[in-house]
């Protein structure tokens, strides 16, 4: 089977054990009286709750009702079909670390977390659609609920190629245009986005948006390795800055990134988004099965 | 502040270039980086903490400026001006070469003339400490700071040595020492050869007569004929004016002609003399009537001694000629490379060819120029006389002899006379190898590479021949040649002229006499040079005087000190201050050591 470099065969089986976790209740269809055209989605007992007038009488525990005298009605999940949208920076800043030996850069790190949380969500037949935006443009890919399509979407994700600008917010917007309602949202970025999206996914997260925010780094950027008078280009904007790199500077440097990370962090926990930091010097198959699992994307 | 050099400030101009090209270089370090926000980011931060943009300093620019500020300014020579009550110094160098000894119209010598002119000066110059020093700087102590009182009866005390002076090499050692002091006073006959300036100071001359009738015998033959003996000598003039000399040629003691030859500048006149009565010393002497019985002698004695014959095979090699002929009683057969050299000879020398038989005899091997040294090959060992000795049997200079019948059993241990002294030293310095190796037919010495036969190293180690004549009588077993071989001898075991390392000239008799020198006058150069020629045929040997052209027969006309160099020296000088060379050079050396440190810090 042919996969992704930093997805092989093991992992994927380890993948097919996990599911995605969605942190507030999608709302679904709603339940009707009569069986509907859909078909699909399995329902399961969840819990008893005492009985309140009109509830459905084919809900009553009989059994339960027989033994103790009292009226409970069952419960039930519905497996529903979820919609999830994986949005995957590929602006210049993404193409990092550049010729650092056997490390890929972080556009092949978030491809690969992309395509993992994919093929985890197609195999429990979640509906997934993934987007790749740059330069306020999004290329979609519709994937759907067949778990097939995992090989079309690796091939997609294997031809991306780094754009210039990182424009978070139009890719919200056209999901929020694409989705029609609610869905589970993953945004893998390095969040390098000076038009401020923290807007827009505000405003997502509070219209009942399930928003994760995994932000990847490379270790290039967390250890400015130069020093002395260095002509800094920016990779997506193309400025330079002419600057003396000190290690002074390069502590400034350091926390300048350290609070932009904690911002980042505070910001998500006070919208109830998820946010995952990783480096892409990480193993691969650590942080799917420990970054993610514990900032609570995938259980 | 002052400066010895103010044109190098100039140079501060070319300041601005150096931040610009650096800057430049800096430029050209580029690094594309994911964002340059959280840069933007950090340096508000930083200035919004200390006022300052994070790496607003460039250090090693800084550096660089101050480095090269630091050398444009040592360069300038910056001193400073100490107007101070203290009366400022005085170096004075006094030329005490052998022609300083020559007498002048008054009777005393240069030296004393002079020195005598510049006692009057210290009495009149209210100077503060005098430093001296003598030249040539072996002859006495190097440096004596001496208050003037002290300094005038030292320079009272002076006297002229017997050794030559290139006063051009002994004031460049000087400069450094006259770095404090305000003026520098010379005393020498050899005006031309003092720069106005010495070390950025004034400089005063003080000089009675200089190298205006330079003249020496320039070649000398004596040759026998049945009418008697005849002499050819030539004389050469080396001075800038023209000359008249007397000559005289004298047989076994008693003149027997005298001519007055009359040498254009630059020029040489000759005279043919004879025939003469037999004779066993033929000498020619310029100005007879002078002290010194040596001095501007060529000497031919008729040597009765027991012959060497040597055969050399090789190309014509003046080194070793000269140095044959150093040898009494040596007689040469040169026979041609491809020649077949017939036996009877005591030594046979084969010059940059080898021989496909060693002859029975005693044999020298030198190595030709060229080629591969024939010791360099594997494995060096050093001997139990401390030279090197490897195996001989990939040399190219044995190339054609039976390496193992040869039994190498030590190096020849090269007794060598002062002269040559030095030389040898060079030669086990540099691993020369001599070497000898005996069969019972023969005994082979072989001479390594170190010690090239060049004609063009020639002038620079005047040594070579007496080198070269100690290691052809050793070879010969003839060590007696050696014991006899003086420093030079210009009547082979007549007269010996000798001058010890670190002693004076000595002059010895047919018996072993001392003969009595006057002081101030004699040859004085122990040294072969250039314009001296030692030959012998037939007997005769014969050598002409060996004076270093810049120390013979001089006696110019008086001069005194310039009234403007006087004048410059009693000024009042407020030029004796603190330099601040060394400061600015070491900061200068900081600087670079620094930005050295720095740019391999940060990787460029």
């Amino acid at each position: 089977m042919s996969t992704h470099p930093l997805i092989n065969r093991e992992l994927l089986g380890k993948l097919e054990r996990l599911e995605v976790a969605f942190r507030r209740a999608q709302r679904g269809r709603p339940e009707g009286e009569r069986p509907g055209a859909h078909r699909g989605g399995r329902v399961e007992f969840a819990d008893y709750r005492e009985y309140s007038p009109g509830d459905d009488f084919r809900y009553i525990d009989w059994n339960v009702l027989s033994r103790t005298d009292d009226l409970v009605v069952k419960q039930f999940e519905r497996e529903e079909q979820y919609r999830i949208v994986l949005l995957l920076d590929r602006s210049g800043s993404m193409d990092f670390p550049r010729d650092a030996d056997g490390l890929p850069t972080k556009l092949e790190y978030g491809a690969a977390c992309v395509a993992a949380l994919a093929y985890i969500a197609l195999t429990a037949r979640h509906c997934v659609d993934v987007a790749a935006f740059a330069d306020g443009r999004c290329d979609w890919f519709h994937a759907g609920a067949d778990r097939k399509q995992i090989f079309g979407l690796i091939d997609y994700l294997q031809k991306l190629r780094p754009g210039r600008a990182t424009c978070i917010a139009p890719a919200l917007e056209e999901t929020f245009e694409r989705s029609g309602g609610q869905c589970l949202i993953v945004l893998v970025s390095d969040l390098f986005d000076e038009q401020r999206p923290r807007r827009i996914l505000s405003t997502l997260a509070a219209r009942g948006f399930d928003i994760s925010i995994v932000h990847l780094l490379s270790r290039q950027e967390t250890e400015p390795g130069p020093r002395g008078r260095i002509r800094l280009r920016d990779a997506e904007t193309g400025g330079a800055v002419s600057l003396r790199v000190t290690d002074a500077a390069a502590a400034a440097y350091r926390k300048a990134l350290r609070d932009f990370g904690e911002r980042w962090s505070a910001f998500c926990g006070r919208h109830d988004i998820r946010f995952v930091s990783s480096t892409t010097d990480v193993a691969f198959e650590d942080f799917v099965m420990k970054y993610l699992r514990h900032g609570g994307l995938v259980r | 502040m002052s400066f010895g050099h103010p044109y190098f400030l100039l140079a501060f101009l070319l300041l601005p270039v150096v931040g610009l090209l650096y800057l430049r270089r800096a430029g050209k370090r580029e690094a594309v980086v994911p964002s340059l926000m959280l840069w933007r980011t950090a340096a508000s931060e930083a200035i919004a903490e200390t006022g300052k943009r994070p790496g607003w300093f460039d250090l090693p620019l800084v550096l660089a400026l101050v480095f090269f500020a630091a050398v444009i300014v040592a360069a300038s020579e910056p001193t400073i001006d100490a107007r101070c009550e203290a009366a400022p110094d005085v170096l004075i160098i006094v030329d005490r070469s052998a022609s300083m000894a020559t007498k002048t119209e008054s009777g005393k010598t240069r030296l004393d003339r002079s020195i005598q002119d510049v006692v009057g000066l210290l009495e009149r110059l209210d100077c503060g400490e005098v430093m001296l020093i003598g030249l040539p700087l072996a002859a006495g102590p190097a440096l004596e700071k001496l208050a003037p009182a002290e300094a005038r009866r030292r320079l009272r005390e002076l006297a002229p040595t017997d050794m030559p002076l290139d006063l051009m090499h002994g004031l460049s050692r000087c400069v450094g020492s006259g770095r404090r002091v305000s003026a520098v006073i010379v005393i020498t006959d050899d005006v031309e050869a003092v720069p106005e300036r010495l070390g950025g100071k004034p400089v005063l001359v003080v000089s009675h007569g200089g190298p205006s009738s330079n003249i020496a015998i320039d070649a000398f033959e004596v040759s026998r004929s049945d009418a008697g003996v005849l002499v050819f000598a030539a004389v050469k003039n080396y001075s800038q004016v023209s000359a008249e000399v007397p000559v005289a040629v004298l047989a076994d003691g008693e003149k027997a002609e005298q001519f007055n030859l009359k040498v254009r500048a630059g020029g040489r006149a000759m005279f043919c003399a004879g025939p003469l009565k037999e004779a066993a010393e033929i000498k020619v002497r310029l100005k007879p009537n002078d002290d010194l019985q040596s001095d501007n002698t060529a000497v031919a004695v008729h040597s009765q001694e027991e012959r060497l014959h040597v055969a050399y095979v090789g190309r014509e090699n003046q080194i070793i000629m000269r140095a044959l002929g150093l040898l009494p009683g040596v007689e040469v057969s040169r026979f041609r490379l491809t020649g077949d050299v017939k036996g009877g000879f005591d030594l046979y020398i084969y010059d940059g060819v080898t021989p496909d038989r060693l002859p029975a005899g005693d044999v020298i091997l030198i190595d030709p120029l060229g080629k591969v040294g024939p010791f360099t090959v594997q494995d060096p060992v050093t001997n139990t006389a401390g030279m090197r000795a490897v195996a001989t049997d990939k040399s190219p200079l044995l190339q054609n002899v039976d390496v193992g019948a040869l039994r190498f059993e030590r190096a020849l241990n090269v007794v060598a006379e002062p002269p040559a002294r030095e030389l040898v030293t060079i030669a086990n310095a540099q691993a020369t190898v001599v070497m000898r190796c005996e069969t019972e037919s023969t005994r082979v010495t072989l001479i390594g590479c170190g010690l090239r036969l060049s004609e063009t190293n020639w002038p620079m180690l005047p040594s070579f021949p007496i080198f070269w004549a100690n290691l052809v009588a050793a070879a010969a077993g003839r060590e007696d040649l050696i014991a006899a071989l003086p420093v030079y001898s210009l009547t082979g075991r007549r007269v010996v002229v000798s001058r010890p390392v670190g002693g004076r000239l000595t002059v010895a008799g047919p018996g072993g006499e001392r003969v009595p020198l006057i002081p101030g006058y004699g040859a004085r150069s122990y040294f072969l040079p250039t314009k001296a020629g030692i030959y012998k045929t037939d007997g005769w040997r014969r050598a002409v005087n060996m004076l270093h052209p810049a120390e013979s027969d001089n006696s110019g006309s008086a001069s005194s000190p310039a009234p403007g160099l006087q004048k410059l020296v009693l000024a009042p000088v407020e030029r004796a201050g603190v330099s601040l060379w060394g400061i600015f050079a070491i900061t200068a050396l900081a600087c670079a050591l620094a930005y050295w440190a720095v740019a391999a810090r940060e990787g460029h």
